[in-house]
């Protein structure tokens, strides 16, 4: 870390101003009005707001609903980050190691990239199309009658796919330049150590990725828990029903379909600690183990 | 020789599989944008290449839509990239400046920068998706 001897405080106070400004703006006064209405109970029709306490942390803990679909966010946000981060590290091993033909793949591989989320939702309700979708089709050989929106297991697994789909290009694209910011030199040193390429993987190419790997970590699970809201909205048609839903469509269907601020807002807050915990969690007991060169 | 071999045709096996699972789906969005409404609806995407992607595309492009009339996807295409150029220059000189700031000068809070960094990333996702702050 540099430390140069400027002592002057008005210059750096300016520099940081506009971000301070920002984080006041858009991060710490939502949040105080959050953490505010998350203790009244708001008149549907917006006459008006009454104190009710924790009654709303206290719905929503006993609420066999909101448990349900926090495991389901649980178990989603696992799946999406461990198959992208997997997929995506296979891929680009691979595409490192090729001669032949590898500007092609990496070009093919990352186009995907360029897709927003809400467009993968949409790839995904077309391809799973109840009467010709060709992964309905696809299921059809296998005698299982694939129907998303109505068979809850069914919409989880194309909400899934969508989202590691989504996904794998960017874990693409930050695991290759990566790998190819491995040094050539510790690379062949390893080869006349070891002539196993899988256990020189393990022991060399890996630890020397772990950087880049708790990078990618940390952007996957944020982007599972918050930005598949596009395709969780695209492959739910909007009609939540039975179907499986994270934590932040809960959020936003609560509040502006339901007009339930309060309890949206309690929501939120609930989401905001999980969040600053995983992420201080992280950092705490991951971060110890990497070593930046 | 041969063992080398056939670590480079499951290298490659990997890489076309890969290639697949990425590309289909777009190749069909691809097909679906060539052939008409009525058959999507009827038949969904097929292996044929159609006549319609002068039309579909000029529906996408220019046609009006909206509740004022005048909405067309060069419009709305316009206002993304203004949007987006704005966001990414915005970002990166903001941030740029906290960071210099904060690297160069013995700030008595700098302990903070990490804070300040995740912050950052927040601002970032929720940037990227307005309907969400």
């Amino acid at each position: 870390m540099k430390r140069a001897g400027f002592d002057t405080l008005s210059l750096p106070v300016l520099l940081l101003l506009p971000q301070l400004v920002i984080i006041a703006v858009f991060f710490y006064w939502p949040t105080i009005v959050a953490l505010q209405s998350s203790f009244y109970l708001q008149d549907p029709f917006g006459f008006g707001s009454t104190f009710v306490g924790l009654q709303n942390y206290a719905d929503l803990f006993s609420s066999r609903e909101y448990r349900k679909i926090a495991w389901f966010t649980v178990t989603f946000s696992i799946l999406v980050t461990f198959f992208s981060l997997a997929i995506a590290l296979v891929l680009a091993v691979k595409a490192d190691k090729v001669l032949r033909g590898a500007k092609t793949y990496r070009t093919l591989l990352m186009w995907v990239y360029a897709v927003a989320p809400p467009v993968a939702g949409f790839i995904a309700v077309i391809m799973f199309n109840q009467s010709w979708g060709p992964l309905t089709e696809f299921f059809g050989v296998f005698g299982h009658t694939y129907m998303v929106g109505v068979n809850f297991n069914d919409t989880a697994f194309a909400m899934i796919l969508a989202s590691v789909w989504k996904q794998v290009p960017v874990n693409f694209i930050f695991f290759l330049s990566g790998l190819q910011s491995i040094p050539r030199s510790v690379r062949e040193a390893a080869m006349i150590d070891n002539r196993s390429a899988t256990s020189r993987f393990w022991d060399v190419t890996f630890p020397l990725l772990a950087p880049t790997g708790f990078f990618l970590l940390i952007i996957n699970i944020t982007y599972s828990l918050f930005d598949t809201f596009g395709i969780v909205d695209t492959v739910v048609k909007g009609e939540p029903g039975n179907n499986p839903m994270t934590l932040v469509y809960k959020v936003y269907v609560d509040g502006f379909r339901g007009n339930d601020l309060g309890g949206s807002s309690a929501q939120s807050v609930i989401l905001m600690v999980l969040v600053l915990a995983l992420t201080i969690f992280q950092f705490r007991l991951i971060e110890r183990r990497i070593h930046y060169t | 020789m041969r063992k080398v071999k056939l670590s480079a045709v499951i290298d490659h096996g990997v890489l076309i599989l890969g290639s697949l699972f990425m590309m289909l789906p777009l190749l069909m969005l691809l097909q679906m944008t060539t052939i008409p409404d009525t058959e999507i609806i009827r038949t969904g995407p097929s292996l044929t290449v159609g006549d319609q992607f002068d039309d579909n595309f000029n529906k996408a492009m220019f046609e009006a839509s909206g509740f004022s009339g005048e909405n067309t996807g060069l419009s709305m295409l316009k206002n993304s990239f203004i949007l987006g150029i704005g966001f990414a220059v915005g970002k990166i000189v903001i941030g740029m400046m906290a960071a210099y700031a904060i690297v160069y000068f013995r700030l008595r809070f700098a302990t903070f920068r990490l804070l300040a960094h995740f912050h950052n990333a927040s601002l970032a996702a929720r940037s990227a998706h307005p309907a969400l702050v």
